[in-house]
């Protein structure tokens, strides 16, 4: 995925791989179905697991700036697409509507507060920009079901897991860190690391 | 006729009174049972709206969003513009619809998320935090949605009181976020013109305390300590109470038996000096009318009366006439019984006379025995007295003279008994006659030598007899 580049006189790359043991797909308890909106969200697709493992440090003096294009979170099938997208902080995002109804995209969380209301297909939101770095719940207030994160990170190492937990970060700078592994809003795992020229590390993060 | 006029009228007071009492009874459960079930639908209509947005707002993606976040602004500020139309207060004139008075958020833990900054209609009552914060434990039961009461002030009126829908708030994951708990007033709690009326009161027993606004404090007590026996046996019952006012039946029912919050009682008091009054006007009518059906029967026994004594005065003259009758009878009577006795004194002369006759007949027939009884004795005397005459030799010899002389003597004295039997005889008996005492020895010796003359020559005497010793006559 877009990974911030680490441009330095680092000849011989760095580079972490490894599994991060994820959680199952969360299986929706179907409370009071009465209220729950139409089929639409029964088609919707289960949040398919995934997580956001990336390197925390002190990257001032190799800052990173945020790319020129917006990332992107679309709304497909009454979910967001993709459901947990990583930014570096600064990045903006925007957030079309590849459906035929309405959404309603909204944060409540603290790092970034927002609601786009709402705006059919042919409709742009405005584009968000994350300047502060955490994890920004986002929800389409029309459907339920549909949630989102966004991790906002200060470090431009960082990659998403696919959805069997695998993960590969290159290009790393040698230095004393801290390899996190963001599973969720209340699940992330940590490991001090010693980086060095030319090793390659395998780290896996099981769960807690 | 008067004792069956009274005991009806004592049993028609007391199955009167039985009867209305019974009924009265009757009236004043279904009266209560009403007040109830029209109590609990105007609550279920009035708070079923409210439930009913509880619900769906449980499911808003906004308040999910910001109980997760524990963005209480946003979760207030959200849930106020959703619940702003029934919260508005303004537009409260219908009553159908209940206007909720204040709304609060749990977190998941039971602890409330106090509004930072108070939006209008969020009322903030000072009794509020200390009576929501024993509702927390209302989070870990299972049911979604529950409904209750609470007092929002230590005192006693029933506005004091809210209904509350605490609806639960799940992510959708089925964790628990936190819960919503909306209130509003009972708005029909107010006493009725019934009501008013009657004097009846009612009110809400909640949490041990009672919420009924026009009682004294002694008589509050005493319905709460009543309540408070009776409301830990039974969910529903009736019992009379004497409280400062008079006396009362209370009724109570558990508004919702199973509510997880503290338990609620419909509590009404129906005063019972009305039905008493009722009561013993019912009975003085009664009375009245046994005393009117009374003085019915006593004139008609009058009457009754009056029609009988006319054969009685008949019978009353006809008794007069009957005594002066008996009287001349009686004299009549006594009359002819002194004739009679005057004709038996006759008859007893007469019958004196002929028994007189009699005698005298008798001695007629008698004297020719007598003279030949006396012929008898003459016999010795003659005979004797010749022999000693004509045997003048016979004289010498001394002792056949005095032999002679004595037989003589014993004749003659014989003779003279005839006589004097003969006087017995015809004399009148008298019944104090004494008895000469008779030697009956002497006597067969007398009659020997007396008739000796006769038989001498042909046959002997035994004068051996004994002499008895006399014995008197008993």
């Amino acid at each position: 995925m877009a990974t911030g580049l680490a441009v330095g006189s680092v000849r011989a790359q760095v580079a972490i791989e490894g599994t991060v043991q994820l959680p199952k797909p969360s299986v929706d308890r179907g409370l009071n179905q009465r209220y729950t909106a139409n089929s639409d969200v029964a088609l919707a697709p289960t949040n398919p697991p995934a997580a956001v493992v990336y390197l925390e440090g002190d990257f001032r003096s190799a800052q990173a700036t945020a790319p020129k294009s917006p990332a992107q979170v679309a709304q497909k099938n009454i979910a967001f697409a993709p459901d947990l997208l990583p930014v570096l902080v600064g990045t903006a995002v925007e957030f079309p509507n590849m459906d035929d109804t309405y959404h309603n995209v909204f944060s409540y969380s603290k790092t970034k507060r927002f609601d786009l209301g709402r705006y059919r297909k042919d409709e742009k939101p405005t584009t968000i920009v994350f300047d502060k770095p955490g994890a920004v719940t986002i929800h389409c207030e029309i459907h339920e079901r549909m949630r989102g994160t966004i991790l906002v990170l200060e470090t431009p190492y960082f990659q998403k897991t696919d959805t069997a937990g695998r993960y590969r970060l290159e290009h790393l700078p040698a230095g004393s860190y801290v390899l996190k592994a963001w599973v969720a809003g209340d699940d992330i795992r940590q490991r001090p690391m010693e980086l060095k020229n030319g090793m390659t590390l395998h780290v896996d993060f099981p769960a807690k | 006729m008067m004792l069956v006029v009274l005991a009806v009228t004592t049993a028609t007071v007391y199955l009167a009174e039985k009867n209305r009492r019974s009924n009265q009874q009757q009236l004043l459960e279904a009266q209560f049972q009403n007040r109830v079930q029209s109590f609990l639908k105007i609550q279920a209509a009035q708070s079923e709206a409210i439930t009913e947005k509880c619900l769906a707002l449980s499911h808003s993606v906004r308040l999910r969003a910001a109980l997760e976040e524990r963005d209480v602004d946003d979760l207030y500020q959200n849930a106020l513009t959703e619940l702003e139309e029934m919260l508005d207060r303004r537009t409260g004139a219908s009553s159908d619809a209940a206007h909720a008075s204040f709304f609060r958020f749990f977190d998941g833990d039971g602890l409330i998320l106090s509004p930072e900054n108070h939006p209008a209609g969020l009322t903030d009552q000072p009794a509020l935090q200390d009576a929501l914060s024993r509702m927390a434990k209302g989070l870990r039961e299972d049911d979604e949605q529950a409904v209750g009461f609470i007092a929002l002030a230590r005192g006693n009126r029933p506005s004091a009181l809210r209904k509350i829908v605490l609806t639960k708030i799940r992510g959708l994951n089925g964790k628990l976020l936190g819960a919503l708990v909306v209130g509003f007033p009972l708005t029909n709690l107010e006493d009725t013109e019934v009501d008013r009326a009657g004097a009846i009161q009612s009110g809400i027993w909640l949490d041990q305390r009672l919420y009924i606004e026009s009682l004294s404090l002694a008589d509050r007590q005493l319905v709460s300590e009543r309540l408070r026996a009776a409301s830990s046996t039974e969910t529903a019952n009736h019992f009379p109470i004497d409280l400062e006012s008079g006396p009362h039946l209370l009724y109570y029912k558990a508004l919702d038996p199973e509510t997880q919050f503290a338990p609620a009682y419909q509590v009404c008091l129906y005063p019972l000096s009305a039905p008493i009054r009722d009561e013993q006007a019912l009975r003085w009518k009664i009375i009245a009318f046994g005393l009117v059906i009374l003085s019915f029967g006593f004139a008609a026994s009058l009457f009754v009366a009056k029609g009988l004594s006319k054969p009685v005065e008949k019978i009353v003259a006809g008794s007069v006439e009957n005594l002066t009758r008996r009287k001349q009878a009686e004299e009549d009577l006594r009359e002819t019984n002194r004739e009679l006795e005057k004709a038996l004194a006759e008859l007893k002369a007469t019958q004196q006379q002929v028994i007189q006759q009699e005698r005298l007949g008798a001695i007629g027939q008698m004297a020719s025995g007598i003279a030949h009884d006396f012929n008898n004795a003459l016999m010795p005397i003659l005979g004797f007295s010749e022999l000693l005459l004509e045997s003048p030799k016979l004289l010498d010899n001394r002792a056949e003279t005095r032999r002679c002389l004595e037989m003589l003597r014993t004749s003659a004295k014989d003779a003279a008994s005839v006589v004097s039997r003969l006087r017995e005889f015809y004399r009148p008996v008298e019944t104090d006659e004494e008895f000469p005492v008779i030697d009956l020895a002497k006597i067969v010796q007398q009659a020997v030598s007396l008739t000796e003359p006769k038989w001498r020559r042909c046959a002997l005497a035994n004068r051996q007899l004994r002499c008895a010793k006399p014995r008197q006559r008993d």
